[in-house]
């Protein structure tokens, strides 16, 4: 059965600035598979593509919104979630997306996601969760998945934040690597469509940081230790999400209110 | 032993990064490494059987650069 030619440039070049490409993120970046599942979500569910807004914050993260052909609005850090409270506010009726990495979600936003969590605030929170703070190695890390000292001496344990979501009281909370990347785009799919606040979780290699030993020299490399190191599954224990206690990752759909 | 799906690789030279993603995640082997570069440096992959794609899409999933895309271009036939 023969079919006709599909398409003749990229599938998601309508969503993109396609005269801004090649991005400025590193080789191998997978941030950029994020923004390609993103993209793949918002044309399958046939969305409004005005009635979206992006909502960026600080870092590499931040780049994201340079190539979206959407409505997007950077924001300083601490303040995306209030932000895309307001938005939400103003028009109810508009899909609110925040991409945030650690630094904007845990160092400086947990508190707004506690508020915004229990108000019932219906938005999608795509946390890009590259394992490290501003590229630095020695320091006390909020999401690194080793115990370090802190400046003080003090032992710095890093967050469980899909059990912190599950705690606050979101209504739909997954992880994925990049490697999922068609799974993560049905978690999109069916996270856009939830009616409360949304976490998906992207546990993803940072490629610069402690890359300087030379023992891990190519990005694909370092992205296949993502393969052999998780674990798919779907539990009820918030504590085996805890990436410090396991030797592997554990990902899968932790949380789904819409179906229970 | 027909074929089911007949697809093949678009790539999209001057995004590539040339951070072997694509190769690596082919299951079947299409994309090979290369020393041919696009105008920024990049070492761009080379389709080396194009006849063996299947159309999966994971190469264009993963890729984080939007520099290839799979298009099937026929669907249908007889497994054995």
């Amino acid at each position: 059965m023969e079919s006709d030619i599909l398409e003749e440039t990229h599938p998601i070049d309508e969503i993109l600035f396609t005269d801004r490409l090649p991005s400025l993120w590193c080789p191998g970046c997978s941030i950029g598979t994020v923004v390609y599942s993103f993209a793949e979500a918002v044309r399958e569910v046939q969305m409004d593509r005005d009635s979206i807004t992006l909502i960026t914050g600080s870092g590499c993260t931040s780049c994201l919104g340079d190539y979206v052909n959407l409505r997007v609005q950077q924001s300083r850090d601490r303040y995306l979630l209030d932000n895309a409270a307001d938005v939400k506010l103003i028009d109810p009726d508009s899909n609110v997306v925040v991409f945030m990495n650690n630094i904007d979600l845990l160092m400086s936003g947990a508190r707004d996601l506690a508020r915004v969590t229990r108000r019932g605030v219906s938005m999608l929170v795509i946390h890009i969760n590259n394992l490290i703070y501003m590229q630095t190695r020695d320091g006390a890390l909020i999401n690194c998945p080793y115990a370090r000292p802190s400046w003080d001496g003090k032992t710095e344990l890093p967050f469980n934040m899909p059990g912190l979501a599950i705690e606050y009281g979101a209504r739909y909370v997954a992880r994925w690597t990049q490697l999922q990347a068609g799974w993560l785009k049905y978690s999109i799919v069916e996270a856009l469509s939830s009616s409360g606040l949304s976490l998906v979780e992207i546990v993803v290699p940072c490629l610069v940081y402690n890359n300087d030993t030379g023992l891990i020299a190519e990005s694909a490399d370092k992205v296949g230790i993502y393969d052999r190191g998780t674990v798919i599954r779907t539990i009820g224990e918030m504590q085996e999400l805890d990436i410090r206690n396991s030797k592997h990752i554990v990902i899968g759909k932790f949380l789904d209110g819409d179906a229970t | 032993m027909n074929k089911v799906v007949k697809a093949e690789v678009r790539i999209i030279s001057e995004r590539c990064k040339g951070c072997g993603i694509c190769i690596e995640v082919c299951q079947a082997n299409v994309l090979e490494r290369s020393v041919d570069t696009n105008s920024n440096g990049y070492c761009v992959p080379l389709v080396k059987d194009a006849e063996a794609c299947l159309g999966c899409g994971v190469c264009e999933m993963l890729c984080p650069d939007f520099a290839l895309f799979v298009r099937v271009l026929e669907t249908g036939g007889t497994s054995p």
